[in-house]
């Protein structure tokens, strides 16, 4: 057994330091609501802790909005200005004082750059979102109209729910990629089914056409990739690769004869192979696809939650 | 019959380089073409059959290509199941170009075939090019920036046509979904749904919150909460309309208004205006109750214990001791059991009594009925002093032979003159010696009434007016009908109160054994502020502005 530590993640960051944050938010919130309802004055968005909670989730959510900032700004070689800082502090300090120069003075890779590092970001980003969830829902007074003001409570909800997913997908895909394509590439894979689909081309010209109507079909129909939702589905049920492997099972129980059955068989070899390495190519694409497709609600959503939360407060302030 | 000669002249070339050929030169009574191994012109593409077509030489002389049944041959661009071979003619089957060109060396025929369209020419994997979603061109920050102008950009517009154009504000308000009310925070309150969404009819002005005036506009009638100007300023801090009367259901107080506003100021009013009454500080608890007591013309309010409040001196002589004896009071009628209700019966409204008259609370069982001696007849009439004595001069008036004991005639008067004087004399001894007699004997109205005399010849009796309280907390209400499922007496002990002067209310932690606060709890009602207390003076005065 290895007694090597385990990597720490985004979630156990700082010994969950965010997640502890979180449940300060939240009981803070959950608190503050008993109270409010306990003076008979009910929870509303404009009620004094209303605004509170108001004006605590729309800097979070701008705190939040930062990460997608913090991670495009990130240099594209830290290590190279780590040693840069080292480099300056030392030919700042005497030559009594460099001997003392502590690690500490110089942060580590992980802690060098201004405002933390991006795992302690993506940290905040996940554990305060949950708790944006929360606060936006008491804010709200859980009232609800064909308003803008709901308008951007639900964008929030879709942006922290649609993030909550993309963890899940990272928790599961990478795994799930890793057992099915290996050491390949999507690449690989496509040259290997063009590459069957020639030798199964090959042997079937010596066969009767139906055998050869059957290769051509599944080579002509077998599709990889497509649309979005094409993407996202799993390995269709009505493949032609699937069905010409059944098919030339089927056709060579019926007339095939004498020297042929030795070319059938090589045939069958080959368009199993293929189908095994055509449902592979679908798995990756879907994971992929699946792992990825979350960004495109999250992003587009975030930038519409921060255009609507900003007429939400213009809104407030002008009807005052 | 002489053997076909035939050279083939392959054209082909290795992934689009330079052309490349060869020569084979075939003889037979016949040529099969096809993709079958066995066809001496073998074509190897699955679009080609096994045996596709023969090359015979034709009776007439010549070469004649002839496609079997089922397959498709297309010379020089026609469908043809045969054909004479001359040079020039293109056959195309499957991906292959045939080409006859002039024969040389003894052959009869001469085919080049190109082989270079027939390897490419297989589509790849359909779809393949989009097997990612960034493959298919989906940008996430564009849509973003899409959605993000659309909400910002629209909602900007709206805003500054609907803080700008009264035109467009009116004409939004009509149709079937208001824009104005995709900013507003929730539907009207249902009063305010005639407004049709109109925002600037109350929000008259940017980042300013709704002023009273805006609401006078509409609400003309209302009074004010405070009667008198406010010693300062700063004091007692301007309440606005809205700060009770939420115009948006989506507020939660909506249907609950009041309390938290009414907190607001009276949690420690007394630090700051003296002489009122206020929560404490620190502990939201109402206040004991204060009687407010009517001392002749002006009243004052007094906390129940108080040794400074007066007795009720409401000009009645009445003994609820005596009237509520569990074994009855005796009546014409024999006894008579009295409750509360016989006498205080609640009013329309059902928050006060009905006024208590003589024949209506005093004479149920023939009770209290005076009647008066001959030559009168009839009962006394009740409350008028006046009205007494005219009864009484009317009857003597109308029998002269009573009056001639105590009229005897000679003075010169005229008759008539004489009658009406002696009947006044009359009638005030009459009067005098029973009705309003005060000492002594059986008394009739003083029984009830404070009796004095007065410098009126005519009248010279005054029973004090009798006045009760309609309402010992002006400043409260108090539906009664709402609790009549509790006796009575749990909050008005007169069961041993001999005089009427005796005023017996009820202290606040009577009230307390039912009612909570602004929250009901497991065995009290919810009680907010606005469910005893008028925010607004029963007198209007114009609405306060703001």
């Amino acid at each position: 057994m290895s007694n090597e530590p385990v990597p720490e993640g985004f979630l156990d960051h700082h010994r969950f330091r965010y997640l502890k944050v979180a449940v300060a938010l939240i009981g803070a919130a959950l608190l503050g609501t008993v109270l409010q309802t306990a003076t008979g004055a009910g929870l509303w968005g404009g009620s004094l802790f209303g605004y509170v909670l108001g004006i605590s989730a729309a800097l979070i959510v701008l705190l939040l909005a930062g990460y997608g900032l913090r991670k495009r700004l990130r240099p594209r070689r830290p290590e190279l200005r780590r040693t840069e800082r080292r480099r300056r502090i030392e030919a700042s300090a005497g030559s009594g004082e460099r001997r003392r120069i502590d690690r500490r003075r110089v942060p580590s890779e992980r802690s060098w750059r201004h405002g933390g590092t991006l795992q302690g970001w993506l940290s905040a980003h996940v554990y305060l979102g949950v708790a944006l969830m929360v606060m936006v829902s008491l804010h709200s007074g859980m009232r609800f109209a064909w308003n803008l003001h709901s308008l951007t409570y639900f964008l929030l909800l879709l942006v922290v729910v649609s993030g909550l997913y993309g963890i899940l997908a990272y928790a599961r895909y990478p795994r799930l990629i890793t057992d099915n394509i290996g050491g390949e590439t999507l690449a690989s894979l496509l040259l290997r089914v063009a590459e069957l689909d020639e030798l199964a081309r090959r042997r079937a010209l010596l066969l009767p056409d139906d055998v050869n109507a059957v290769v051509t079909e599944a080579r002509l129909g077998t599709r990889l990739g497509g649309g979005f939702w094409q993407q996202l589905m799993a390995p269709r049920r009505d493949c032609p690769t699937t069905r010409a492997v059944d098919r030339i099972r089927a056709l060579a129980r019926e007339h095939i004869h004498g020297e042929q059955i030795k070319w059938m068989q090589d045939l069958y070899a080959v368009l199993l192979q293929k189908q095994v390495l055509v449902d592979r190519a679908r798995r990756e694409i879907a994971y992929q696809a699946r792992m990825q497709c979350w960004l495109y609600l999250h992003v587009p959503l975030t930038l519409a939650l921060l255009a609507a939360l900003t007429l939400h407060v213009l809104v407030v302030l002008v009807y005052w | 019959m002489r053997p076909l000669i035939c050279t083939l002249i392959y054209q082909t070339s290795w992934r689009g380089g330079p052309p490349a050929g060869s020569r084979r030169r075939l003889s037979g009574d016949a040529l099969d073409i096809g993709r079958g191994a066995a066809c001496p012109v073998h074509l190897p593409d699955p679009r080609v059959k096994l045996l596709h077509a023969t090359l015979r030489r034709g009776e007439s002389g010549g070469v004649r290509i002839e496609a079997e049944p089922d397959a498709l041959i297309s010379i020089d661009g026609r469908l043809e199941r045969t054909a004479k071979l001359i040079p020039g003619t293109r056959v195309a089957m499957g991906p292959f170009r045939l080409t006859v060109t002039p024969a040389s060396d003894g052959a009869d025929l001469a085919l080049e075939i190109d082989h270079r369209d027939a390897p490419t020419d297989m589509p790849p994997l359909a779809g393949e090019r989009r097997l990612s979603l960034a493959a298919l061109g989906i940008s996430q920050w564009r849509w973003g920036w899409i959605l993000a102008s659309l909400i910002l950009g629209g909602g900007l517009v709206l805003l500054a046509l609907a803080r700008m154009s009264p035109a467009f504000e009116r004409w939004q308000s009509g149709l079937p979904v208001s824009l104005s009310g995709l900013l507003s925070p929730g539907p009207l309150v249902s009063g305010h749904a005639v407004l049709g969404n109109r925002c600037s009819a109350c929000h008259q002005q940017a980042f300013r919150a709704v002023a009273n005036t805006a609401c006078s506009e509409c609400h003309l009638a209302v009074s004010r909460h405070l009667t008198g100007t406010p010693s300062t300023d700063t004091a007692v801090p301007e309440v606005g309309c809205i700060d009770c009367h939420p115009a948006h259901t989506v507020r939660a107080d909506a249907g609950r208004r009041g309390m938290p506003a009414c907190v607001r100021c009276h949690a420690d009013l007394r630090r700051r205006v003296a002489d009122v009454g206020d929560f404490a500080r620190g502990d939201l608890r109402h206040p004991e109750f204060r009687v407010t007591v009517v001392e002749g013309e002006r009243s004052a309010r007094y906390r129940p214990g108080d040794p400074a409040m007066p007795a009720d001196n409401n000009g009645l002589k009445f003994s609820h001791r005596v009237h509520l004896d569990r074994e009855g009071v005796s009546s014409p009628d024999g006894n008579t059991v009295l409750n509360c209700v016989n006498c205080h019966r609640p009013d329309a409204g059902g928050e006060h009594f009905a006024p208590m008259t003589l024949e209506g609370s005093c004479q149920q069982s023939r009770c209290h009925r005076i009647r008066l001696d001959p030559p009168a007849t009839g009962f006394a009439p009740h409350g008028s002093e006046r009205a007494v004595l005219d009864r009484l001069r009317v009857a003597l008036i109308n029998d002269p032979e009573s009056l001639r004991p105590n009229c005897p005639p000679g003075t010169g008067e005229p008759p008539l003159r004489r009658i009406a004087a002696c009947a006044e004399r009359r009638a005030l001894e009459i009067a005098g010696a029973g009705l309003f007699r005060e000492e002594g004997g059986k008394p009739k109205c003083a029984l009830c009434h404070t009796i004095t005399r007065r410098d009126d010849p005519g009248s010279p009796w005054k029973i004090a007016p009798v006045r009760i309280s309609r309402d010992w907390f002006p400043s409260a209400r108090f539906p009664h009908r709402q609790h009549q499922t509790t006796p009575c007496t749990d909050c008005h002990d007169k069961s041993a109160s001999a005089h009427s002067e005796e005023i017996s209310l009820p202290g606040i932690e009577l009230c307390r054994r039912c009612h909570a606060g602004a929250q009901a709890t497991s065995d009290r009602v919810a009680s907010p502020c606005e469910s005893c207390h008028l925010y607004h003076r029963h007198n209007p005065t114009p609405a306060a502005t703001g």
